[in-house]
């Protein structure tokens, strides 16, 4: 496996999505329930999902290629799920706060 | 019934506006009693004939009411309503009222500010704790703050 700038850029994006894995996981506690609670777990899941498909990123070339792509695919869905939800609830938080 | 002074939920509201949970004549009757300041044995007067306590019970219990607090403290006196906002919070919200507590003690001891912080701390309990926790502390605290 050559040390290229891809790769590089890929070890960034595993420890940038290891770092958010963290942080999701430690504010658990502070967020109890309610509006942003209720969505919590949901987006700690995804944010699993992700840090596991990123992992498999620098292991790409040994990855059949059907595979690979519902790999990437997965992701691309995944990723609009966590946009959708994470604007939703922004959504929420902003009509709560200024109701 | 310990708490003489009941209001009336979120839940107690709408079933009012739209009868949309199908409460029976009697407990709708009493929940239109439920004023949020007046004490039980007023209700019972009002409603001579009815048995407004055990109605109010069976209200509670299903969320169109909440029990209040034993007296009204005196309309204006801000520190003493404030130790009763306090008070609810950690009735209310039990090993999660610490924050809101918190923010309660450091309201200012005026009207508009004690206001503002209750306003702010409901809406914190909906977005971090519980929704139907944070409807059951506003109408909990609606009948004090109108005392401001």
């Amino acid at each position: 496996m050559g040390i290229d700038l891809p790769f590089v850029v890929t070890l960034f994006a595993i420890a940038v999505m290891a770092y958010c894995l963290w942080l999701v996981v430690k504010l658990r506690p502070t967020i109890p329930g309610g509006v942003i609670g209720k969505r919590w777990n949901t987006l700690l899941g995804l944010v699993a999902i992700f840090a596991v498909g990123y992992l498999t990123t620098p292991f790409m070339r040994a990855i059949p290629e059907e595979a690979l792509r519902f790999i990437v695919a997965g992701i691309f869905f995944f990723g609009a799920l966590y946009v959708l939800l994470t604007v939703k609830l922004l959504h929420r938080v902003i009509v709560e706060l200024t109701a | 019934m310990s708490f003489p002074i009941v209001c009336r939920t979120e839940k107690g509201d709408e079933e009012l506006r739209s009868r949309r949970h199908g409460l029976g004549r009697d407990l709708r009757f009493v929940l239109i009693l439920v004023d949020g300041h007046s004490p039980v044995d007023e209700l019972a007067q009002k409603a001579d004939g009815w048995d407004v306590k055990s109605s109010l019970r069976e209200l509670a219990r299903q969320g169109f009411v909440t029990l209040g607090d034993e007296s009204p403290p005196e309309a204006g006196d801000v520190p003493a309503i404030k130790g009763r906002l306090i008070r609810i919070a950690e009735e209310l919200l039990g090993d999660n009222a610490p924050a809101i507590v918190e923010k309660l003690r450091a309201a200012p001891d005026t009207a508009e500010g004690l206001k503002s912080a209750a306003e702010h701390c409901r809406r914190m309990v909906r977005l971090l704790i519980d929704e139907s926790l944070a409807e059951q502390m506003e109408a909990r605290c609606r009948a004090l703050l109108m005392t401001l």
